[in-house]
């Protein structure tokens, strides 16, 4: 489902004197199957912006359209529970919601919820467990003895047992270990290339943005203030300083080699494989100079 | 150098007959010394940190934290009032309904009179650049701001030590960087020592000393940059070098000799500049 977004605002405690402007002028269009990444201070406006993609929040004014639904400013789209089957939204820190007694109650508390029979979705409990890492021995137990890790990952699984075909992580992998953080983004790319799933991703890290994403939005007060792809977007550091934020350690490295060698290199560097062959390119070169 | 803790063979475990989070663990803390414990998710960090100012007691071992034991229950107090803990939820721990109240509680516990608690607060609020926002609400404040709050509220009581319970893995780049730069001033400032419970391995490399945690014991202590040496071993208990390091562990393999490791990209990017100009 294609995702467009048009002169969407929000503000909050509308009419009242504590009236504030979240949201100003955001268009956004993401074709169906992109890998969205919204980077943003916090306070930027990234939360607010997610919360209108399944209806959770209205628009002030201004519209959006998720496949063949349509969300307006002043009116009502009467098939919000259907759209929010399609868009499921991982929040942050997902694992305080965990509610149930069993893990296997928990995964199937949603898709019960929107008529899914029990026999499919225990099924679809059972390979869920399985894709975000635990096993089927998980399943009788209860959600509060897991690890914090772990419990994110069954509230993950909760998410996926919806089917949804939007997927919305909002900081997904804040105060996990580095390599739960690895395990967890790989595990949402692996479903965002098997499932098609659309993806837009919420996060602070430059790296996770440069490495997974189709195309980043930079938000500030409330607006966009950059856009493109992650070649476009980390080109232009001078930009992201303005905004306070920082370009990826590899892109930082480049222009440190850059600088020191008074050599031009490629900008595009985004893993640390690329990052040693730019480093290989110079001492080479050097040696054959 | 002043050793303010020592823990020596502790063991640990929250329930009989549950597995020991803490297995023998033994270490000592330095006046002055910024010292990182990093380790993965479950390593048993945490509980560390709560042994260390008597929130647990150790089942086999002792805590000492300036000659107090915290299995004397006369010593908890001692030793609650010279080591503070920075937790890791901003919300988790703001109590009062303004910066000032907040800061406030810790001293109205330990009955000081108000004169003099009116000081305090206005020198330790000062001390974490909050000084203008005494009468703010907390939920007007950022997750930063809240935490350096916090540890205006810790300072307030004059402790020997602060440990920093992965303080910042909730907060976004930005208030990261406040609540460390913020330390730091304590640190060289005032002389603090400072623990802090960390799984940014660059903010580890920054530190005076490090311990590596996996699964209830020490496994490495050093300086970063000999414990990062040890690259394999970090990388198989689940945690990431710095990036500068794990650079130069690819060119190495490459057959590139670098005469040290570095931590920083600046660092690394003089030895590329030695090792090019050599050949």
């Amino acid at each position: 489902m294609d995702i467009t977004v048009k002169e969407l605002e929000h503000s909050y405690n509308r009419g009242t004197p504590f009236e504030r402007n979240a949201l100003k002028n955001i268009n956004l269009s993401i074709p169906s199957g992109t890998f969205q990444t919204i980077i943003g201070h916090t306070g930027s406006g990234k939360s607010t912006l997610i919360q209108h993609l399944n209806g959770l929040l209205k628009p002030s004014a201004g519209s959006i359209q998720i496949g063949d639904f349509l969300i307006r400013a002043g009116e009502k789209e009467k098939r919000l529970k259907a759209l929010r089957k399609h868009v499921g939204i991982v929040f942050q820190y997902p694992e305080h919601q965990l509610f149930e007694e069993t893990i296997e109650k928990d995964i199937i508390f949603g898709p019960l919820n929107f008529g899914v029979p029990l026999e499919e979705a225990k099924q679809r409990a059972a390979k869920l467990i399985h894709q975000v890492g635990l096993d089927e021995s998980y399943l009788e137990r209860s959600p509060f003895d897991l690890s914090g890790g772990q419990m994110r990952r069954v509230a993950i699984a909760g998410v996926l047992a919806m089917k949804p075909s939007i997927l919305i992580l909002d900081e997904p992998t804040a105060g996990l270990d580095p390599r739960g953080r690895r395990e967890i983004m790989g595990l949402f790319y692996r479903l965002h290339q098997e499932e098609g799933l659309t993806t837009i991703l919420v996060t602070h890290s430059m790296e996770d943005a440069a490495h997974y994403s189709d195309n980043i939005v930079i938000m500030e007060k409330g607006g966009i203030a950059l856009q493109g792809n992650a070649e476009h977007i980390f080109a232009d550091s001078d930009a992201l300083k303005a905004l306070s934020l920082d370009v990826p350690e590899t892109v930082q490295f480049i222009h440190r080699l850059e600088e020191r060698f008074d050599r031009k290199l490629p900008h595009s560097v985004f893993s640390l494989d690329a990052a040693v062959d730019a480093a290989l390119t110079i001492l080479q070169k050097e040696e054959k100079s | 150098m002043e050793e303010l803790i020592s823990v020596q063979n502790v063991s640990f475990r929250y329930q009989e007959e549950h597995p020991y989070v803490l297995k023998d663990v033994g270490l000592s803390v330095q006046k002055g010394e910024w010292l990182a414990i990093v380790g993965h998710n479950g390593s048993g960090k945490s509980t560390l940190a709560r042994l260390l100012n008597g929130l647990l007691l150790p089942e086999k071992g002792d805590v000492l934290v300036e000659g107090f034991n915290s299995r004397d229950e006369e010593s908890i107090w001692e030793i609650r009032r010279r080591v503070g803990i920075v937790f890791q939820n901003p919300d988790n721990q703001f109590v009062g309904t303004s910066v000032q109240d907040d800061v406030a509680f810790g001293l109205e516990n330990s009955g000081m009179p108000r004169e003099k608690m009116l000081k305090r607060i206005a020198e330790s609020v000062k001390k974490v650049r909050m000084e203008d926002f005494l009468d703010q609400e907390p939920h007007r404040l950022s997750g930063g701001q809240k935490q350096r709050v916090a540890i205006a509220g810790i300072i307030a009581l004059r402790p020997s030590i602060v440990i920093l319970d992965e303080a910042t893995s909730m907060l976004d780049p930005a208030g990261r960087k406040e609540v460390l730069q913020t330390m730091r001033e304590l640190k060289e400032e005032e002389g603090m020592t400072v623990i802090s419970i960390t799984h940014d391995l660059e903010e580890a490399a920054r530190a005076d000393r490090m311990i590596v945690m996996n699964a209830g014991e020490v496994i490495d202590e050093g300086v970063p940059v000999d414990v990062f040496e040890k690259g394999d071993m970090l990388e198989k208990i689940g945690l990431d070098l710095p990036f500068p390091l794990q650079v130069q562990r690819a060119l190495r393999e490459k057959g590139y000799d670098f005469s040290k490791l570095t931590l920083s990209q600046e660092e690394l990017v003089n030895e590329l500049w030695t090792l090019q100009s050599k050949s």
